[in-house]
Formats: structure tokens, sequence, C-alpha cells
């Protein structure tokens, strides 16, 4: 099976089954994108498909329709985009398991909703469950990058 | 009654014989200092709590951060004394090793709280604190990481500063008293800095002063919040997770 992801052709040998959370993980090594429960209640599996978030443990291998986009594609450690950095002014995350997931929902919000209200934050990212309850520094950092992103152009 | 004395004597020298044993061996172990573990390829480490290569300062933290920020904590704890400068400095997990056990693991272990503790208590559970460092016991949890870095680190970064500043006073045949250290760097009387990179191969061939730790009052990071070391590996979803296990230095 061949897919994109985060910009490349990729190979993957595995059964068209497979849930696309597990092929990223396991074959790709892309293990930025996090297994929480599996049943599509947490969100940390969340990436992008044709820029919509959606859910990876969901996800059959053979049904992925477009490109795939994984927190590894947004940023890396030396150079961050400007949603990540927002994360890091805000000092969002606390052991951190939730926040490739949550990043990759206000990232496919920011795209669609350039200037979110809280309300609007609230319900785009009402599936990312935070166990260390970080809300609402999530929330002042989607503010953030959103402020820095139409500062940015 | 003549047989039983007997074997109650004689059970008793067996059994003193075993405690008389146990403790001598226990005292030795507990005595010892644990190796440093640490062989770094490129640069140098002065204690199981520090490397310092060409690119400036690694601190080990050997506690497993899961959230409570312990990377950033203890590492605050050898930067504060070792005066580096926190915004650089990297930090690693370490290997697994004896030099790590936690000490704080079995003092918190006892059944009270600890203010509750008498000082009979506090005796037992300070011999306790001897089990984990016999056993290698490198345990993260109970809220214990703090505790029992608390001094260790800290001496880390004052021994390592002070070694730092003998390694300076004798390439300049100045006395340690005229420097100073500010910044990952000794401050010769001449006002020219001295960084620990340059300074870290003299360093490591000098034998680590006694040393004491600062007053509290002077503390520039402890007792403050700090932005975490870990955050952007956090964001990025680099962070090595606990159940993925990759070699130590990765
Ligand atoms: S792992 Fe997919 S939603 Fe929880
Ligand atoms: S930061 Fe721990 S689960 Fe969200």
């Amino acid at each position: 099976m061949r897919l994109t992801v985060n910009g490349l052709a990729r190979d993957i040998d595995a059964d068209p089954e497979m849930p696309l959370l597990w092929a990223l993980r396991d074959v790709l090594g892309l293990t930025g994108t996090k297994f929480g429960c599996g049943v599509a209640a947490c969100g940390a599996c969340t990436v992008h498909i044709d820029g919509e978030a959606v859910r990876a443990c969901q996800v059959p291998l053979g049904e992925v329709w477009g490109e795939v986009t994984t927190i590894e594609g947004l940023g890396t450690d030396g150079s961050l985009s400007i949603l990540q950095a927002a994360w890091v002014a805000q000092q969002a995350a606390q052991c951190g398991y939730c926040q490739p997931g949550q990043i990759m929902q206000a990232a496919a919000l920011l795209a669609v909703v350039p200037d979110p209200t809280d309300d609007d934050i609230d319900a785009a990212m009402a599936g990312n469950l935070c166990r260390c309850g970080t809300y609402p520094r999530i929330r002042a950092a989607i503010r953030q990058a959103a402020a820095d992103l139409r500062e940015a152009g | 009654m003549g047989r039983a004395r007997r074997i109650t004597r004689r059970a008793f020298l067996v059994a003193t014989a075993a405690v008389a044993g146990g403790v001598g061996f226990g005292v030795w172990k507990a005595r010892e200092v644990p190796a440093n573990p640490l062989a770094p390829d490129a640069g140098v480490s002065l204690n199981p709590w520090l490397i310092v290569d060409g690119g400036g300062v690694t601190v080990v933290v050997p506690r497993a951060e899961m959230g409570q920020g312990v990377r950033t904590t203890l590492a605050a704890l050898v930067a504060e004394e070792l005066d580096a400068d926190f915004a650089a400095i990297r930090v690693i997990h370490g290997p697994p090793a004896q030099a790590y056990f936690n000490g704080a693991l079995m003092e918190a272990g006892l059944p009270m709280p600890n203010f509750a503790l008498s000082d009979r208590q506090r005796w037992i559970g300070a011999q306790m604190a001897a089990l984990p460092k016999v056993l290698s016991l490198q345990v993260t949890g109970g809220s214990t990481s703090t505790v029992d870095a608390f001094e260790k680190m800290r001496l880390a970064g004052a021994t390592a500063r002070e070694t730092f500043k003998l390694a300076a006073a004798a390439r300049a045949g100045a006395d340690t008293a005229q420097l100073a250290t500010e910044n990952g760097a000794v401050l010769m009387p001449d006002g020219t800095r001295l960084t620990y990179v340059e300074l870290a191969a003299d360093a490591a061939r000098i034998e680590p002063p006694e040393v004491m730790l600062r007053d509290p009052g002077q503390w520039r990071l402890l007792g403050r919040a700090l932005p975490r070391t870990d955050m952007a590996e956090k964001v990025t979803g680099s962070a090595t997770r606990r159940w993925r296990c990759r070699g130590w230095s990765g």
C-alpha cells in the first residue's frame, strides 16, 4: 500500500484492516502520535488526512483517502511550528502524552477559524482529553498561536 | 531446664553472629561510594550527574519524567550550585546504575506521615535509607525524587563548580578566593571568562574538594517557576516514553 505521509510517499506492507495509528507507530516508526484508548474516546491519536483532523485509531489503512500529516510533519525539536512555539511559550504540557493529538486538533481548527472564540476552541477541542488537566493552558496556547499566525500572515 | 538454656544460649550466639555479619556487611556496602557509571565518548564527566563536552553542560536526571517536571527540578538543583546557564542545559536520563539509587524511598515508606515521626522512627528511616543503595534501587515514585536529590544533586553542582575554579586558578596562577562563577564560566580577576567547556579536561584530573552548599537566600533558580526543559520534545512528540526502551543515550 502506498500512502503519502508528511509529504513523503511511503510503501507500507501491512493488512489493509490495520488501523492507521498502528501503521504510523509500528511500521513507519512515527511514534509522535500516541495511542490512548483505541476507541475514538480520547483524541491522543489525532492526525490529519487532507487537512482534516481524524482519529488514526479508527481509520483502517485501506481506507485512508488522502495525504496524512502527523505531529512530525508539523515541526521538529529544532524548528518548531508557530503552533508548537505557542505551546512552549504557554508551557502547556504537563506529562505531554495528549499534546501531539491536541496540537493536531488545534491546527485543523485554526486552518478553518483563524480567530476562534473560547467557545469555538472548547467545541473543537472537546474530544481531546487531557488527564493532566492542562485545558486552560491549551486554550491560552491556541489563542496565542491564532494571534501569532495572523501576524505572520 | 539446663538443656533449654543451652539451646537458647546457642541460638542466641548464632543469631548474634548472623546479625553482626549482616551489619558489618551492610555498613561496608552502604559507605562505599558508588562508581560513576558515565564514560562519555566526548567530553568529561566530573560525577554521575554531570557531563561537560563541546556542546556545554549536560545533567543526568536518573528519574522517570511523568509530568511531575523532574527533568526540570532536578536539573535546576545541579545548575543552581554550578552556576550553569539554565536555558542552555541539556538533560539526559543516563544509564541504570547504583549511583542513582533512591535514598528517600525507605524513609517515605514508613507507615506514618513525616510530621508525626518520632526521633526513633526517623533514626530507623535513616538506617533504612541505606537499603536502596545496597540494592541499587533506582526507583521513581512516592514523591521521593526531589527529597532524594535535594542534597546530592546540589552537591554534584557545587563540587563541580569548585573543581572548575581549581582548574582555572591553576591555569592563571591565581587563588580560588579571587574567582567567581557565572553562566557556565569562571570569571578571572582580570575579568576574562574561562568557560566550563574550556576547563573540563583540566577539571577531570583534579580531586573534587569538600564543599558547603549555598544558603537558600542566594538561590537564583530554586523556588521559582522555571521553563520546563522537556517542553519542546513534548510538543513535537519526540519525548522518549518509559515503555519505549532505546539505548540510554537515545
Ligand atoms: S487512541 Fe484514538 S481516540 Fe484514543
Ligand atoms: S499533558 Fe498529560 S495528558 Fe495532557
